[in-house]
């Protein structure tokens, strides 16, 4: 039974939640009162400050995916493939955010919602590849046909992310490039902001994964219930 | 060399199958055809005579679209009529029958686009039988029969299989279809060779770590 | 300066809180859901687990009269 959960300490949890809490306040407040005024985009560029960080709580939740595909098909333990599905759905979730803000920053900045650049347009492929994960997992009943099937499909489309980068960017080199994110001159004080933005996303992510495998296991352990009583 | 002609045989009974019936073959060029007809009304809106743009993006766009329409019988039929346990239970290793059926559904798709190329000369006044074009498409077809097996066959397990192929499949294939699509439109444009290089280069990298990828994982799809 | 664009600043953090929120949210009340569902269950448990004892007790109270 034990081997089927990575963490069940209720402290730990909480701490986490706490810990990442206190580092999304503090992420705020440097965003907005400790990091000056950038130069050419005024208060716009202040969204990157949790922009990159749900870019890359994003991204880390798919390789999560791929890595808990590869464990699963090597071990067959249900618990990597929970772990992979509530990666997955976390990722999607802070992809969805990345694009959304990114398209929301492009607005005052390039003048327009959206343009075909090759990150933003990686990361609506990545979101497009999970959002079919999620459903794929919705439409087989069997428990370790799902499992095993998903695991193939999490890899195949992790390997695929960076052949989507260099295709894009291939593809955009013929079309001016409207902006390059090297634009922003980073004062230490940004930076400063921008890693503890990263940090406690980070924090955040491990606690949503760890409610999210806990979730799994609750139902999990209701179907078995369920199973005795009928 | 014993898996290579396992292999083989079953392409020869999927190529039997098809010479019965031709229902794929048929549907898959029909479909082609169509796209190919309703994607020039649909971008000659604003009376726009240079067709020449829009060429390489319907050409891609109905090789996909029939592709799909292939890949959705290849594993189907195998499953509605029960063969697929009759295939799981041969002497044979799954990579096997991945490659088989992936050769299978490759040969096919070159032979609808080999009827449906010269139809869409014809309507475009286009000249396609250029070696470095039929190059792109080859290498452009090989990369979406390669994962395009390995998806079909996931998506025969899924409830709403017919629709679950292209939402899994098309995010994936990408690359593929921005690599052809530039270099189909930099080979009408009359632009060197040397130009097309980089998606050419980019088209075998998919071809090649997709291969690999698929081949190793189908055992995983069809297991059980 | 860029004053006027305060309200995409506002817009995008407004999605950043709605959506990781929201979610946790969801995740929240899934769980809550889940338990409160085990705990009726195991109470149908026990509850037949009672009965069937009464039920065993009754021919037995019978066979000792």
């Amino acid at each position: 039974m034990n081997r089927t959960r990575f963490l069940d300490s209720s402290r730990l949890t909480s701490a986490l939640f706490w810990l990442s809490l206190v580092g999304i306040v503090t992420g705020l407040y440097a965003a907005f009162i400790y990091a000056p005024n950038e130069k050419t985009m005024g208060v716009v560029y202040r969204i990157f400050y949790f922009h990159v960080p749900s870019a890359w709580v994003a991204f880390l939740s798919f390789l999560v995916v791929f890595v808990g595909g590869i464990m699963y098909l090597r071990t067959r333990e249900r618990r990597w493939d929970t772990l992979a599905l509530s990666s997955a759905e976390i990722g999607v979730v802070f992809c969805a955010i990345a694009l959304i803000t990114g398209s929301i920053w492009g607005k005052p900045a390039w003048g327009t919602w959206w343009t075909w650049e090759p990150r933003l347009t990686t990361t609506l492929v990545l979101w497009l590849i999970y959002a079919a994960y999620l459903m794929l997992r919705r439409m087989i009943e069997e428990e370790s046909q799902r499992a095993r099937v998903a695991a193939v499909f999490g890899i195949v489309g992790f390997v695929d992310v960076p052949i989507v980068f260099m295709s894009i960017r291939w593809w955009r080199t013929v079309h001016p490039i409207v902006f390059t994110i090297d634009e922003i001159r980073i004062a230490p004080s940004m930076l400063a902001a921008l890693l503890i933005a990263l940090v406690a996303f980070t924090l955040f992510y491990l606690y949503l994964l760890i409610q999210r495998i806990s979730l799994e296991n609750v139902g999990h352990e209701l179907e078995a219930l369920k199973q005795r009583v009928a | 060399m014993d898996g290579v002609k396992k292999a083989l045989w079953i392409v020869w009974k999927d190529v039997v199958c098809e010479l019965r019936t031709k229902e794929t073959l048929s549907s898959m060029f029909v479909f082609a055809l169509l796209a190919i007809v309703i994607f020039n009304f649909a971008f000659q809106l604003r009376g726009d005579e240079r067709v020449g743009l829009i060429a390489p993006g319907v050409l891609w766009v109905a090789f996909t679209f029939a592709g799909v329409l292939g890949l959705n019988r290849s594993f189907i039929k195998e499953k509605d009529h029960g063969c697929l346990e009759g295939l799981m239970l041969c002497p044979v290793d799954r990579s096997a029958i991945y490659a088989g059926k992936a050769l299978g559904n490759l040969a096919f798709m070159l032979l609808m686009e080999a009827i449906a190329l010269p139809m869409f000369a014809v309507f475009f006044n286009l000249p396609v039988l250029m070696p470095s074009l039929l190059l792109v498409i080859l290498l452009g077809t090989v990369g979406f029969a390669g994962v395009g097996t390995l998806f079909s066959a996931i998506s025969v397990n899924t409830k709403a299989r017919e629709v679950m192929l292209p939402i899994l499949f098309f995010p994936v294939l990408i690359p593929i279809v921005i690599a052809a699509v530039k270099s189909t439109a930099q080979i009408f444009d009359g632009v060197s060779f040397d130009q097309s290089m980089p998606w050419i280069n980019l088209m075998l990298a998919f071809d090649v770590i997709f291969l690999v990828v698929s081949f190793l994982s189908f055992e995983y799809v069809v297991e059980g | 300066m860029g004053s006027e664009n305060l309200v995409y600043v506002f817009a995008a953090y407004a999605v950043i809180w709605l959506l990781s929120f929201g979610y946790l949210h969801t995740i929240a009340s899934r769980q809550k859901r889940l338990q409160r569902e085990m705990e009726a269950l195991k109470n149908v448990l026990t509850e037949t687990n009672v009965a069937s004892e009464e039920a065993l007790a009754i021919p037995d109270a019978g066979a000792t009269r």
